[in-house]
């Protein structure tokens, strides 16, 4: 068994605002094995990114706080421990690489000094010129000349400019990579070369990620393991053949699939998923998806757990408990 | 020495300022004044309080370059002399002013809450003081010399750093390069040193090279008023105001050593700006820096291609 480098337990965020308390996470679980990709897929809202936010301790100040579970990254509990040592722990352990390339790089610093600060952070026992070289290295590492490290972040692509916030998160070899849509910004051509570089990357060292997304493709393209989150929760996990084989998903899940434009059809109207999110202020008991489903009944008001339908797939729906006469197989 | 100079315009700075000949120029006046002052014993045809009662309130002459004061003082002398109050009080008042200025601005930007509502509205109080009282008031309680001069000036100057700053870093302290600078594991003191206040700097350096104009000025009107610099030492602005009083009789007296004011103002705005823009890596490439590797490649190319016409032949 290999070990953990993430384990999330009934993790529960609330942002404390002026207007309202919104509910961003409820009750997650989720852990990660070292070297393991998951894809953590949702809608926008649906608190991706809050769980990112969380494990890295960066939850905006007084706003952001954490009602409930605890995040244990690499054996450490994250909100145990000093911030002292979470700033060790940031960059080192664990790295996050932003949606928005164009904005993640300081203007004013050299690209070649971003990547030495983090180095220079966590690797004190290095001297100068071996810094130097880890620079060029991973510099290289990503496919850019180390010649050009004396740049600043506006002379490079905007593709450029996200390999370069890769090689600031791999620089220290961090066991795990929170990834918040890393490709969004990128056009097609440059994001499935981001894709394959990151595979490539994490295969080589050995890296866990987090890919947070809202494209199925990018997800079938390089995750192992699939959660899909729904108004804040994990309401679907399993490896990524089990869920990609179509077959005994969750309703949510079913529609989102169902929303993905198919080439091979001719389809006048994409399919959507009736209604809208739940409102996030609102704190929801029993299925948060029941509203939108059109399978639901009155089961599904009692709250819902995880049901395991086959050896790691599992599905937060009530049509799947067999004990209580699920119905979905039928 | 060739060497040398090779590495001296490998950096992009020195090439973006030596590359505008405006700058240049102003450079080369502001040093050359900096070292005649400095250097004003051994420059200075008289000292700055030798009176010749022979000669008070004479016009141009090949004895008194600059025409006498007066108490028969020479001008130029004095103009040479004054420069020494001048340039340290301009100098002095502005890194004062500019470093608590924005120190204060960055604490107030990023700590927020009731740490910044005290800074602010601190400055706010400060700012609400005409600048003249305000620096009268400091110089009463401090008493006469150049240093309290500066104190006093650099006090009424602080607010506008310590503003300037904190909206700049109201404006990036959220951006994603400075979350991503504590991602890298920085903690919040030092994220804020390398990542926020690097980008806070080229606004404050507009500011710093306009107060330098605003702090000799000031300084003037202070021993106007009796409580800058001891009578017998000159400054620039002192002697603007001694010459006032003799603008119908000898209107040299007091222009002369305005425009000399103007003059040095002037250069280190033009100076200021040029630093700006070569400390600004966004105009990297644009500029003069662009324009002089384009006529140095067009140099060489026509070099060369002179060489190869000349062994042609």
């Amino acid at each position: 068994m290999s070990e953990k480098v993430l384990e999330i337990k009934n993790l529960s965020v609330e942002y404390n605002t002026e207007i309202a308390t919104i509910f961003a996470v409820n009750g997650l679980d989720m852990d990660l094995d070292a070297g393991e990709t998951l894809g953590l897929v949702g809608e926008t809202g649906a608190g991706k990114t809050t769980t990112a936010k969380a494990i890295m301790r960066i939850l905006p100040e007084k706003v952001g706080e954490i009602t409930s579970g605890n995040i244990v990254v690499d054996g450490k509990d994250v909100y145990a421990i000093s911030e002292a040592e979470m700033c060790n722990i940031r960059g080192k352990v664990v790295s996050m690489v932003f949606q928005d390339p164009m904005s993640a790089l300081n203007p004013i610093m050299t690209v070649g000094d971003q990547i030495k600060e983090v180095i220079r952070i966590h690797e004190k026992k290095l001297t100068k010129e071996q810094i130097d070289k880890k620079v060029d290295e991973m510099m290289e590492l990503v496919g850019i000349p180390a010649n050009r490290k004396v740049e600043y972040p506006h002379e490079f692509s905007g593709g450029m400019k996200q390999r370069i916030v890769i090689a600031i998160a791999l620089a220290c070899e961090p066991k795990l990579i929170l990834a918040d849509e890393p490709t969004t910004a990128l056009d097609v051509t440059i994001q499935a070369q981001m894709l394959a570089l990151i595979k490539d990357l994490q295969r080589r060292l050995g890296t866990a990620m987090l890919l947070i997304t809202h494209d199925f493709g990018v997800v079938a393209q390089i995750c192992e393991k699939v959660a899909v989150m729904y108004a804040g929760e994990i309401i679907e996990y399993g490896p990524v053949e089990k869920i990609f084989d179509h077959e005994n998903l969750h309703p949510y899940t079913i529609g989102l699939f169902r929303s993905i434009p198919n080439l091979k059809v001719k389809t006048a109207r994409l399919n959507a998923i009736d209604g809208m999110m739940p409102d996030p202020s609102v704190k929801l008991h029993g299925c948060h998806f029941a509203p939108r489903c059109k399978y639901a009944s009155e089961r599904c008001k009692a709250d819902q757990k995880m049901i395991e339908t086959e050896p790691g797939h599992f599905i937060r729906c009530c049509r799947f408990d067999k004990e209580q006469g699920g119905s979905a197989n039928e | 020495m060739n060497k040398k100079k090779k590495k001296i315009t490998d950096s992009r700075f020195v090439r973006v300022i030596l590359a505008r000949k405006s700058v240049v120029f102003c450079l080369i006046v502001l040093i050359v004044t900096l070292l005649i002052s400095i250097f004003a014993d051994q420059v200075a045809p008289y000292g700055y309080d030798d009176q010749d009662y022979t000669s008070i309130l004479q016009g141009a002459s090949s004895k008194h370059l600059l025409g006498t004061d007066v108490l028969g003082r020479d001008i130029l002398s004095r103009l040479i002399y004054g420069g020494r109050v001048s340039f340290s009080v301009g100098a002095l008042t502005v890194v004062m002013a500019s470093i608590i200025g924005i120190a204060l601005g960055l604490v107030a930007g990023v700590a927020g809450g009731t740490i910044s509502a005290v800074i602010m509205r601190t400055i706010d109080a400060i700012s609400a003081v005409p600048t003249t009282i305000m620096s009268l008031f400091v110089t009463a309680i401090l008493g006469r010399g150049i240093v309290n001069m500066c104190i006093a000036i650099a006090i009424t100057l602080v607010p506008s750093y310590c503003r300037i700053t904190r909206s700049q870093v109201l404006s990036i302290r959220n951006a994603d390069y400075v979350v991503a600078g504590t991602l890298a594991g920085n903690n919040r003191t030092l994220n804020t040193i390398k990542h926020i206040l690097p980008n806070t700097i080229s606004l404050n350096i507009v500011m710093i090279t306009m107060n330098i104009g605003a702090a000799i000025m000031c300084e003037s009107t202070l021993s106007f008023l009796g409580m800058g610099v001891n009578p017998p030492m000159p400054s620039w602005g002192s002697m603007v105001n001694d010459g006032y009083t003799y603008l119908e009789r000898l209107p040299l007296m007091a222009i002369i050593p305005g425009v000399y004011i103007m003059i040095v103002v002037l250069c280190f705005n033009i100076v200021g700006d040029a630093v700006r823009d070569a400390l600004d890596p966004k105009l990297k490439g644009t500029l003069a820096d662009a324009r002089t590797k384009k006529r140095n490649r067009m140099k060489a190319e026509a070099a060369s291609a002179a060489a190869a016409a000349g062994a042609e032949e």
